[in-house]
């Protein structure tokens, strides 16, 4: 299964090996019941990701809220035991894998790795092998799965994309989202200091470069984002220049994703910045036109709770363009609330939508 | 429920064997608690189902539109109403049983077919809105005319559904067929008559209440006071006025400041069905709460939280998504509620938030294969549930066309299919049985070859007799208990 130097694709073969060691699992005994238990993780934490990034969804409706609150609940659940694990369950699992040989067939392997979106995902033992460090492994284990889902050869379209949330006028990101992004990534960056980062724009406030400390897991995390870079874990040396060498080159190279991603939605990010792309987009607080609790807006005498409207940006644009509601009464609402959102961001939007 | 204060030498400490609450009191505190509902008719296993009637079409190819998405009886069981993913409504009504024929009850007949919702389109998120109904809810009548609500995922309409059999004759400015007269050549009046003409249902909509969700609206409810109704979406839920439809309240929001921080949604809520400030909503994390409208405005602190915690025993990567709730429903005498997760109906007694007083494993196999059901999202179904009409007997889908029925005073279940195999008049339908696993016998299904596509995730009771409908994918199926 975990063969010498062999590269398995995670295609419906893995996942059905995955899930048979799922339904599995209770006969594994002994030492092997670790590593099931791990593999068992690892299948569920891909099929996580399939279901919340895949390509092959795209729906022109908005995808369900519940689903998606619930994928992510299943993803931070697995991270979290990443996490908590530290080096000392990964550590076991790395030494109960023979390190494979440093030979071009890894090399090819990690070639391939565009191609086979979920290559390499299956035998994490593969990757940081030298990352021996405790506040390693658990990172590590994190960038290959997200990563890899968008090591994607430069011509196929990112996916995110195709996300149907990702589609957004051209305003500029709300920044809350961006200060989320980058605390998030900041906390990413704690636990261990791989740099996330993207293909596209630079104008992210993304985390610094890669620190060279601690070097192993670096440049594996970098490897899973370069294109075809071929990359030799095994010698820590090497990885320490790799190290030097893959941060410049990947900031340094050219996005390679669409220019059409909003600056949000970046290339290779973490599930934290994930969550991020996940729920920003469906977040309209900022355009919401809910009073704020204690508001002068409502009369402090009635007795009534508070009368939220409920208007929100895609409304106001329902009304104002030509809105074919069936039925009776669709009245514009509670023109009388105060707008919080910028008229000129509202005009830039309209301009947008109405192709000026 | 009166509590009578005995002596304490009459005390006769015992407890109910259904909810295991204990009685300190008189036995006639058991016997109203729970072996009262077994005996009053509508046990289970003391009813033989049989097939009545089948609607929908043949094709084993189902058109997208074509598959229902709710079903609902009217409160008097006249009437029947579908919703289906095309946005359309049809309602069935019962015939008048035929006196000469005892043995045959009556019949459910189309009696209106309207489009309620179309799609939509959201322009600034570039995105669909379905025109599928999520629910329908019937208004207690008031008058001739019959209002339900029908909802998509983000609008509510109230429709009005009358009977026109009369039309009248001898207009003064318009002729028979239409055409105007000219005033100028009218010599003589007369008064319009009404004469009788073929009955024709019209459905009209009275409101549209628009606007008021962001999050894709999940469930309404109509309160007992009539005047008032609920609806609610992932994170939030507003009480709307049935005449008013520029404004509603908002009543529940568990929208976090930080969307990134969100790990919960709301997933059902209903109003008690006497109590007109109570009502509860349920969770994707397997929690109930129930709020009082009277204790503040915004009822995000609820007064009683409904969970069971977690079997440590059962725990999996699994275990949150299946502990989602995905309906909840009252009881009619409003002292229970029921709520539907994937793998179980609980019973829930109001009195007591700890845990349920009755559990039925719908289709415990499945636990086997979740990763599987995760896979193929089968896992995020929705499945549905509802009460019989005296409240002891509840029913539910399942995969491959199968549906539970689970009778409360007798512990029993039965588990039956919805074919068009067993669909001939009047056919008693055969108990099912699904071979978890070991050697399969004669005429058990094994997990394996379930038919995950065929699910019914919606079925309806209706309020008085031993009548059920049942929905496939894109077949209403009706079935009633033999009589005998």
């Amino acid at each position: 299964m975990l063969g010498n130097g062999v590269k398995r694709k995670l295609d419906e073969d893995g996942l059905e090996e995955g899930k048979a060691l799922l339904t599995s699992a209770a006969r594994a005994a002994g030492s092997h019941s670790r590593i099931n238990y791990t593999l068992q993780r690892q299948t569920v934490l891909n099929i996580s990701l399939m279901k919340l990034y895949g390509p092959a969804r795209t729906p022109a409706t908005e995808p369900a809220l519940q689903r998606r609150v619930l994928i992510n609940n299943v993803i931070r659940r697995i991270h979290h035991e990443f996490k908590e694990e530290g080096g000392a369950g990964l550590r076991a699992l790395f030494f109960a894998v023979p390190p494979p040989a440093p030979n071009i067939t890894e090399d090819e392997g990690y070639h391939e790795a565009p191609s086979s979106t979920f290559s390499g995902v299956l035998s994490p033992p593969l990757s940081p092998l030298s990352s021996l460090d405790s506040g390693l492994t658990p990172a590590s284990l994190l960038e290959d799965d997200p990563p890899l889902f968008f090591a994607l050869p430069p011509s196929s379209p990112h996916p995110l994309g195709h996300h149907p949330l990702s589609p957004r006028p051209s305003a500029p990101p709300p920044p809350p989202a961006k200060d989320s992004f980058s605390s998030a990534l900041e906390e990413i960056e704690e636990l261990c200091p791989i740099a996330v980062t993207t293909s596209t724009t630079s104008s992210l406030p993304l985390s610094p470069p890669p620190s060279p400390q601690p070097p192993p897991s670096l440049p594996a995390g970098m490897d899973m984002k370069e294109e075809g870079r071929t990359y030799n874990p095994k010698d820590k040396e090497s990885l320490l220049l790799d190290d030097g060498q893959a941060a410049k080159n990947v900031l340094a190279d050219p996005p390679s994703a669409p220019a059409d991603l909003s600056p949000s939605s970046g290339g290779f990010l973490t599930d934290f910045a994930l969550d991020d792309i996940l729920f920003t987009d469906i977040d309209t607080s900022m355009y919401d036109f809910n009073p704020p609790c204690g508001a002068s807006s409502v009369p402090p005498n009635l007795g009534v709770s508070k009368t939220t409207p409920m208007v929100t940006a895609d409304d106001l644009v329902k009304t104002l363009s030509s809105y074919s509601g069936g039925g009776v009464g669709s009245p514009p609402l509670a023109q009388n609330q105060p707008f919080k959102m910028d008229l000129a961001e509202l005009d830039h939007i309209m301009e947008v939508l109405v192709g000026s | 429920m009166v509590r009578i204060q005995a002596p304490p030498s009459l005390l006769n400490s015992s407890s109910c064997q259904i909810c295991n609450v204990n009685h300190h009191a008189i036995d006639i505190l058991i016997r109203n608690c729970h072996s009262a509902i077994s005996g009053t008719g509508g046990g289970s296993n003391d009813v033989q189902w049989c097939f009545s009637q089948v609607k929908g079409a043949i094709d084993d190819d189902v058109a997208e539109a074509d598959i229902i998405s709710t079903v609902e009886f009217n409160h008097s069981g006249e009437l029947l109403a579908t919703g289906d993913k095309g946005g359309r409504v049809v309602i069935f009504q019962q015939e008048i049983e035929n006196k000469s024929q005892p043995q045959c009850r009556s019949e459910y007949n189309v009696y209106s077919t309207f489009q309620s919702h179309e799609p939509e389109f959201d322009y600034l998120k570039s995105l669909e809105i379905e025109e599928k109904i999520n629910k329908i809810r019937w208004l207690p009548q008031k008058n001739a005319a019959q209002f339900l609500l029908s909802t998509n995922d983000k609008t509510i309409k109230l429709w009005k559904i009358s009977e026109r059999d009369k039309r009248l004759e001898g207009y003064n400015l318009k002729e028979e067929d239409g055409r105007c007269i000219d005033p100028n050549t009218v010599t003589a009046l007369r008064v319009p008559v009404f004469r009788p003409m073929d009955l024709m249902v019209e459905a009209s909509p009275r409101r549209v209440f628009a606007n008021a969700h962001t999050y894709h609206i999940n469930s309404i409810s109509i309160n007992s006071d009539h005047e008032t109704y609920l609806s609610a979406d992932d994170l939030r839920i507003n009480l709307w006025h049935q005449e008013i439809t520029d404004r509603s309240f908002n009543i529940v929001d568990i929208k976090p400041v930080n969307m990134e921080e969100l790990t919960e949604v709301i997933t059902a809520a209903e109003f008690h069905p006497n109590q007109c400030n109570t009502f509860v909503y349920s969770s994707s994390k397997g929690s109930i709460r129930l709020c009082d409208m009277r204790a503040s405005a915004l009822c995000d602190k609820h007064s009683k939280l409904f969970e069971e915690p977690e079997d440590p025993s059962n725990r999996s990567f699994f275990s949150e998504i299946i502990s989602s709730i995905s309906d909840v429903k009252f009881s009619h005498n409003g002292r229970y509620m029921m709520t539907r997760d994937y793998l179980s109906v609980k019973i829930w007694d109001l009195n007591m938030e700890t845990r349920p007083v009755e559990t039925f494993q719908v289709h415990e196999y499945l636990r086997s294969k979740l990763c599987s059901l995760y896979e193929n999202d089968c896992i995020f179904d929705k499945f549905e549930c509802c009460w019989n009409g005296n409240d002891s007997v509840v029913m539910t889908g399942s995969y491959n066309n199968f549906f539970r029925m689970f009778d409360r005073g007798q512990r029993r279940d039965v588990t039956l299919e919805a074919s068009r195999e067993s669909s001939k008049p009047r056919q008693v339908l055969k108990p099912r049985k699904v071979c978890a696993g070991g050697k399969r016998k004669k005429d058990e299904i094994s997990v394996d070859s379930l038919d995950f596509n065929k699910k019914i995730l919606h079925t309806a009771w209706h309020p008085q007799d031993n009548i059920i409908a049942v929905a496939t994918t894109n077949n209403l199926y009706i079935f009633q208990d033999k009589v005998n």
